[in-house]
């Protein structure tokens, strides 16, 4: 059966203004969801993310490394991996996930997976590494992460590997915004996400010097964050 | 956005630390290799920059050092240690990491010491407090607290406690030797015996040990019920108390204030709790919590749920704290006679506990009767000076309502 991603695109300044009783009602509704797609065996993989406030994103341009704040304003907070026939189960899936106001709910067919659900069950943090490209328009963009994944492929440190997942195109997904579906934009000027990996790593300071080194900034950028153990 | 060099060196502690224990062989020298190591980096770093990865060359330096003295102690005693062996130079892998700082929680933890000295031990070594700082902590002097460190390191010594993460049928009492440091670390946080009546400071400690047990034990559920109950209590630490440093009671402390970031990191950790499975009680401690950080007011607080909670709490921790605190539940669900009669039957256990008498003073006012009687008996008990106030403040208004109704 086709599996999808379902990423939680949160607004975190927003976020912040909830009330603690809207705050609860959201987290309880979320573990509820999370619990009937377990039940129901269609639920592969899920986590929560840890806020960006706390997440960098990494790029290097002409040689130079750059590492900034994870952006608040578009922050994936959490992610379901589930399996669906087709089209209207996804978006029924997606449609039952209580949300805030502003939350972007963006679901996209996974094109290769190969994650454990016991992330969190490890000792030690484990940082969730989004893979960011961006480009004029979505052929190129999918240049971009082909070229990522040719030159990364073996690139992970063994021991602390954790799993990842390659998304297609955002063209091929739907985005909920406002409670409306919609087909999966492309956002030009954007670094649009096409794929989430995980390592166990002993700091954010840590994740960076890593991240640094690698072909993901060159081509692209990684967003680090730690995965929120809930 | 850099921390200082000595916010490095506290939040590496456990883990360097923990590594050179197992070279060494014991805590009090690997304390005093960290020590070097620690030195080493303030005279290095300030002028070739602090490292990108400060806890590696941390690590790295003091076990160079560590096996210094190692292979010199060898070469004196003409026996080879046990645990030194060559390899301890390659870097450690990260289950090493992790395993090294579990081993040296739990051996900081263990039950064969005081919990006193259990506390004493874990500020100093597992969060990198100096000994000064432990004395201010434990509202102790240095000598005493210094004197009692190095009995509790001998104590260790002496029974050749094993360095090691116990195993599983050991692990629920030690895990809760480990817990029930951090709750009196929170609790000395929460309601100080003396000085200052809440330390954010000791909260935030308490927050900091707990938030490592749970990294290091990711699906044991008490460790997340009681991350969640010091975040909850963290939350609300700074409006507990006004300008003048006397106590605020929970109805009138200013809810706008409650911290929502450590609300929510709280709330989090609670949900793993449960879907860990926990009914432990600080898990329970923390669903009543969670309650209360929750409600926008006194009235329109879940007092239901707390009571279920409470009822479950008592099931399994026959205190009688526990029996008062349900009593507080009970009353708000079914009234204060029927808070009272849960009062009833722990009088005697609980007559010399100030807080006891404050609660009954509180029950009986709901109930239309006098509460001068409980009033002026927590007087007689209370010994932090903010308390004292806050309770002569509440003697004084019930005294004149009885006046004016004379």
């Amino acid at each position: 059966m086709p599996e999808l991603m379902v990423l939680v695109v949160s607004n975190e300044a927003r976020d912040e203004e909830l009330t603690p009783a809207q705050t609860r009602d959201l987290l309880e509704g979320h573990a509820s969801w999370e619990r009937e797609l377990r039940d129901a065996s269609v639920l592969v993989d899920a986590e929560r993310l840890r806020p960006a406030s706390e997440g960098r994103r990494v790029r290097a341009r002409a040689g130079e490394v750059e590492v900034e704040r994870a952006p608040a304003e578009e922050a994936l907070s959490a992610y379901a991996i589930v399996r669906a026939e087709g089209w209207e189960q996804a978006q029924e899936v997606a449609r039952r996930l209580p949300t805030p106001p502003g939350t972007v709910v963006e679901v996209r067919p996974v094109m290769k997976r190969h994650t454990r659900p016991d992330k969190t069950s490890q000792p030690g943090r484990v940082f969730a590494f989004g893979v960011l490209g961006s480009a004029p328009n979505e052929e190129a963009w999918i240049e971009v992460m082909d070229r990522i994944d040719a030159r990364t492929r073996n690139g992970f440190p063994g021991e602390r590997w954790l799993g990842g997942v390659r998304l297609e195109a955002p063209r091929s997904g739907r985005r909920r915004e406002h409670g409306a579906l919609f087909d999966g934009p492309f956002l030009e000027s954007k670094e649009v996400i096409g794929g989430l990996f995980f390592l166990r790593m002993q700091s954010i300071d840590e994740a960076v010097a890593w991240a640094a080194t690698t072909p993901f900034v060159e081509e692209g950028a990684l967003e680090i964050r730690e995965v929120w153990r809930s | 956005m850099r921390e200082s060099l000595e916010g490095v060196f506290r939040r590496e502690k456990v883990r360097v630390v923990g590594a050179l224990v197992r070279i060494v062989g014991s805590l009090d020298a690997a304390e005093e290799v960290f020590q070097e190591a620690a030195l080493a980096a303030l005279d290095e770093w300030p002028s070739r920059g602090v490292p990108a990865n400060p806890g590696a060359w941390l690590t790295t330096t003091a076990k160079n050092r560590a096996l210094d003295i190692a292979r010199h102690r060898r070469v004196v005693l003409e026996k080879t240690p046990l645990l030194v062996s060559d390899s301890s130079v390659e870097p450690d892998t990260l289950r090493t990491i992790h395993d090294d700082a579990l081993r040296l929680i739990f051996t900081c933890c263990h039950p064969l010491l005081s919990l006193e000295s259990r506390v004493a031990l874990t500020l100093k070594v597992v969060l990198g407090m100096s000994t000064d700082e432990v004395a201010r902590a434990l509202l102790s002097t240095e000598k005493t607290v210094g004197q009692r460190l190095a009995r509790a390191k001998k104590t260790l010594e002496d029974s050749g406690v094993p360095y090691e993460v116990p195993e599983q049928k050991e692990l629920p009492e030690r895990l809760d030797a480990v817990l029930a440091v951090v709750y009196l670390v929170l609790n000395e946080g929460h309601t100080a015996r003396e000085g200052d009546l809440v330390r954010v400071e000791l909260q935030a400690e308490a927050l900091r040990l707990a938030r490592e047990v749970c990294e290091l034990m990711p699906i044991e559920p008490e460790p997340f019920g009681l991350f969640a109950l010091v975040a909850f209590s963290l939350a609300r630490a700074e409006t507990r108390t006004d300008e003048a440093g006397d106590l605020v009671p929970l109805a009138d402390q200013d809810r706008a204030r409650w911290d929502r970031r450590l609300i929510k990191e709280g709330l989090v950790a609670l949900s793993r709790a449960r879907r860990l499975g926990g009914g432990g009680s600080y898990t329970l401690q923390a669903e009543i919590a969670a309650c209360h950080v929750t409600a926008p007011d006194l009235e329109r607080t879940d007092w239901a749920r707390i009571a279920a909670a409470y009822d479950a709490l008592a099931a399994i921790d026959h205190s009688p704290v526990v029996a008062m605190n349900r009593a507080v539940a009970v009353s708000r669900v079914a009234g204060a006679e029927q808070g009272l009669a849960v009062l009833a039957p722990i009088a005697d256990a609980l007559d010399r506990y100030h807080h006891f008498h404050a609660v009954r003073a509180d029950l009986l006012a709901r109930a239309g009767k006098s509460p001068i009687a409980s009033l002026e008996r927590a007087l007689a008990l209370v010994t932090n000076e903010h308390e004292r106030r806050w309770l002569v403040g509440r003697l004084v208004a019930a005294r004149e309502k009885e006046a004016a109704h004379m």
